[in-house]
């Protein structure tokens, strides 16, 4: 199974505001090969997982027009919804907790470290959807 | 007393046959008879049977014989053939006084004159100091030559008549002196006696009325009372004293008190009666005036006008005077310096628009002397008075030719006015009068200072009740039961008008919140239990359905034994204070939760860019080989970008920080063209797709600020109108001098504009509007930021929402001047 999820690489949709960011995620998660889209803010992240299909949702919780948690709420009732893993300036661990999301990396990281983590949580979706 | 030595009289008999019998019995010539002659002891049984004290005595007036009546009307036993005269003890003549020496008494005369001494009374005292008024009939005896051989002496003891004729004439006396009327009446109510006393009071002499029926002193409407007293005479009955009316000779009334009893003949019939009147004229004056004073008291008690008790005085005291006098009172201001009133029922209007206002000078009048030398101060003719020239003006035509002012003193000794009274005519005062108003003053005294002290009390309670209302406070009495007393500013507070408080509990209750009514309940009955002060708060609703605050504070008043008595307190409507508690707390809750949201912002606003920052450097770091050159140059110019914004994010904020409403800051010559220009460079770095368009007059005067600040604002304004507007509109900024002090530039976006509420809050430091939130991330810190810096240089700034959609920031710097440095 694990041969398997490292066969395909994960494919990450990450939704922030800030145009910067976004630059700088799609660089580190691109060089380290994963499949990465962006969006910034959740209507267009709604938008990206109707076109595709995504393994993981990096999500940012302050965001203008539709926030992250109106975004979670919008996908979680959804068929096979992506796993979310949550980017946030404040309160990460709470959010994480209270949304029950598979994980929260509070800003500022390392972009390795947000990686590692989209890829852990990547491979333990495939084994579950395998299972 | 009749004492004439007539034949008739029996005890002369008794004398005459005693003094024969004595001689045909040959009495002694020595003096002694024979004490075993038969005859003698026949004699002296006879003598003792008559029962009269009798005694012999010889030629020389000594004692020869006597019975025992004589010994016990003396009181001793003389000695026979040696006491001379008369065996009394002690004799005095009928004064009780003068003693009548032995050899001068009636008995002593008889012998010594050989005559029988007749109409003399004397008194004998015994040696137990009793005395006997007794008569004497002492008759001489002869031997058979005729020559004196003796006497002979009959005491009869008068005491008793002599006794009820010693009380005939004190009776007599006592009725002739008498003031009373003293009137005897027969059965049909004949007048048969009449005293001087009786003269007096009724007019008539005795001979004008004796033998004329007592009707004629009886008021027609009063006849019936003569009825019923003969009525219960002729019974036999005594009649009370009753006070009525009767009428004089002359026809005026007089009060009297009457009483009756009967009068008895010998046989206890009764034949007539006999009438005391004692005249009550004076004691019914004087209980008139004690009448007045005790109506005018009452008035005073009740809280009637001064005015009208002062009225009643004087009316009063017109009316019972005797002397047909007219009064006046004055009141005098509250520093004595004039007259401010007068009360002068009876006198011309003339006399009191004369005195009202008046000042206190000696030369005004006999009431201004009073009150300068707080003496009484009478005249006896106005007219000839050189004191007061004046006066006479207009008192004479007022009727007022003499009289008196009596100053009113209050109770500190100060004069509060003048009581006068005043005679149509010239004449002395009457004493009378002098001491009515001495009397009446006093009243009138208390009248003035009790209403005095009640205005001084009510003004003072006025003003208790308007700081009361004033304070929104007020005092309550509980009895601990159901009364419940409250000042007027508490029934207000309660929303009562006036006198429609109950004065309950009940009343009390009922305005209480239903959601207060148990504890407050709890906390009145918790300080009646444990004798603690009361203090609670509780909401109270009024009619209005208003709600409101109260804190009530209350404390109980024990009674002697100890036992709780009432509870007395106040309350107070702290309603403001309560909101203003409630205001805070919001404002802190607010706070509170705006430091949280602050903090999430500053986090976010902080971190993200942090976040771009050392993600690129690592990647840089790490992979630098392997990028490509314009993947490379993107990420250093987004670590050189977000490192810019980090630096207008803290020095927002510290600049929001560091300037206060108040501070100003030094301000320089600047130009604002440059400084425009540069901002708008630096967005069109960050943002390129971006229009920004500049227009300004031609000449733009020179302005005074700092330019960083300025910079700042200009930079916080167009950042703004980028974020806040779709990417291809254009942004445009307006600079024109404004009026001679100002320049005026303006920021406009066709972006997504503001709501009315938005103009006020919007430069509120972490505002952010419905739209502004749903737009773009921030803190709400640049316009907050702009504010203050403008007013800190003297400048303003201010947001419009246009129509069209779109806003306009528009701030004045003011224009430089030289004479400001």
């Amino acid at each position: 199974v694990a041969a398997a999820a490292s066969q395909s690489p994960p494919r990450v949709l990450v939704i922030d505001d800030d145009q910067a960011l976004l630059r700088m995620l799609r660089l580190s998660m691109a060089s380290e090969g994963l499949e990465v889209e962006t969006a910034r803010d959740g209507v267009e992240g709604l938008k990206r997982l109707d076109a595709n299909p995504f393994d993981v949702v990096v999500l940012d919780l302050q965001m203008p027009r539709m926030d992250g948690r109106t975004f979670f709420h919008e996908i979680a009732t959804r068929d096979h919804p992506p796993e979310i893993v949550i980017l946030s300036a404040y309160g990460a661990e709470q959010a994480k907790r209270e949304l029950k999301v598979a994980a929260a990396v509070p800003k500022p990281f390392d972009p390795d470290d947000l990686i590692a983590t989209v890829r852990r949580v990547a491979a333990r979706k495939a084994t579950s959807n395998t299972n | 007393m009749e004492t004439a030595a007539s034949p008739d009289n029996p005890i002369e008999q008794v004398a005459v046959v005693s003094s024969r019998l004595l001689r045909l019995l040959e009495v002694p010539r020595h003096g002694s008879y024979r004490d075993d002659a038969g005859d003698a002891r026949d004699y002296r049984d006879f003598v003792e049977a008559l029962g009269v004290a009798v005694y012999t005595t010889d030629a020389h007036g000594v004692i020869t014989s006597y019975n025992t009546a004589a010994a016990e009307l003396w009181g001793r036993e003389p000695e026979i053939g040696k006491d001379l005269w008369c065996g009394s003890w002690k004799i005095y003549h009928l004064d009780g006084v003068t003693p009548m020496p032995h050899d001068q008494c009636p008995m002593a005369i008889c012998l010594k004159e050989e005559r029988p001494v007749r109409g003399i009374e004397a008194i004998a005292e015994r040696p137990d100091g009793s005395r006997i008024y007794f008569r004497p009939f002492p008759t001489p005896l002869y031997d058979d030559v005729g020559k004196l051989a003796g006497a002979v002496n009959i005491l009869v003891d008068v005491t008793e008549s002599k006794q009820a004729e010693l009380a005939s004439v004190h009776l007599t006396a006592i009725v002739h002196s008498s003031d009373d009327a003293i009137i005897s009446k027969d059965l049909d109510g004949v007048i048969q006696s009449w005293n001087p006393g009786a003269e007096r009071i009724f007019g008539y002499t005795a001979d004008e009325v004796i033998g004329r029926s007592i009707r004629l002193i009886i008021p027609a409407e009063r006849q019936h009372e003569e009825d019923a007293v003969l009525a219960r005479i002729r019974k036999g009955e005594y009649v009370e004293p009753f006070e009525t009316v009767r009428r004089r000779k002359d026809g005026s009334e007089v009060d009297v008190s009457l009483s009756v009893s009967p009068i008895r003949n010998r046989a206890g019939e009764v034949v007539g009666a006999s009438k005391i009147a004692h005249d009550v004229t004076e004691r019914k004056h004087a209980e008139s005036l004690i009448r007045y004073q005790k109506e005018a008291l009452e008035m005073v008690t009740q809280q009637a006008p001064l005015g009208e008790v002062l009225d009643f005085m004087v009316r009063a005291i017109e009316g019972h005077s005797r002397s047909g006098m007219t009064a006046a009172i004055h009141l005098l201001n509250a520093a004595g310096t004039h007259f401010v009133s007068a009360v002068a029922p009876s006198l011309p209007e003339a006399y009191g628009d004369a005195t009202e206002g008046l000042a206190v000078d000696s030369r005004s009048g006999p009431c201004c002397d009073a009150v300068l030398s707080a003496q009484p101060v009478s005249t006896v003719d106005v007219a000839q008075d050189r004191r007061w020239p004046q006066f006479a003006e207009f008192a004479l035509p007022c009727g007022v030719r003499a009289g008196l002012s009596v100053p009113i003193f209050a109770s500190r000794g100060d004069v509060v006015g003048t009581f006068a009274i005043y005679y149509r005519e010239p004449r002395e005062i009457s004493p009378e009068d002098e001491a009515l108003i001495g009397v009446v003053t006093r009243t009138v005294a208390l009248a003035i200072e009790r209403r005095q002290a009640e205005e001084a009390l009510r003004e003072s309670e006025d003003r208790f009740q308007q700081a009361a209302r004033g304070a929104r406070l007020g005092a309550w009495e509980w009895d601990l039961d159901q009364k419940l007393v409250w000042t007027e500013s508490l029934q207000e507070i309660y929303g009562y008008g006036p006198e429609e408080f109950p004065g309950t509990i009940q009343a009390f209750t009922e305005r209480l919140h239903p959601e207060d009514r148990e504890s407050a309940f709890e906390l009145v009955n918790r300080a009646v239990d444990e004798r603690s002060e009361l203090d609670f708060e509780a909401r109270i609703i009024l009619p209005s359905g208003e709600v409101r605050w109260l804190q009530s504070r209350g404390q109980l008043v024990f009674r002697a034994d100890g036992a709780p008595e009432r509870m007395v307190g106040v309350s107070m409507d702290i309603t403001e204070r309560k909101q203003a508690e409630e205001a805070a707390r919001t404002a802190i809750e607010q706070s509170i939760a705006m430091k949280d949201q602050f903090l999430g912002l500053v986090s976010h606003e902080l971190r993200t860019p942090i976040t771009t920052i050392l993600g690129n450097a690592l990647i840089l770091l790490r992979r630098n080989d392997k990028l490509q050159e314009d993947t490379r140059r993107q990420a250093l110019s987004d670590v050189a970008n977000e490192a810019e914004r980090l630096q207008r994010i803290i020095e927002n904020l510290l600049l929001l920080t560091r300037i206060d409403v108040d501070e100003h800051v030094d301000a320089e010559p600047l130009r604002l063209q440059p400084l425009i220009a540069q901002t708008v460079e630096a967005l069109r770095l960050r943002n390129p797709r971006r229009n920004v368009e500049v227009s300004h007059d031609e000449e733009l005067p020179i302005v005074q600020g700092q330019s960083e600040l300025l910079a700042l604002v200009i930079e916080n304004l167009i950042t703004n109108a980028d974020k806040y507007s779709p990417p291809e509109s254009n942004i445009e900024v307006l600079v024109q001098a404004n009026g001679r002090d100002d320049v005026e530039v303006c920021i406009r976006d066709y972006g997504i504009g503001l709501d009315e509420s938005d103009i006020e809050q919007v430069f509120t430091p972490f505002y952010r509007s419905a739209r502004a939130k749903s737009q773009a991330k921030g803190i709400g810190l640049g316009l907050a930021v702009c504010k203050r810096v403008m007013e800190a240089q003297g400048g303003s700034i201010r947001a419009v929402a246009r129509p069209d959609g779109g806003s306009d920031f528009i701030f004045n710097v003011k224009r430089y001047r030289e004479d400001d440095e």
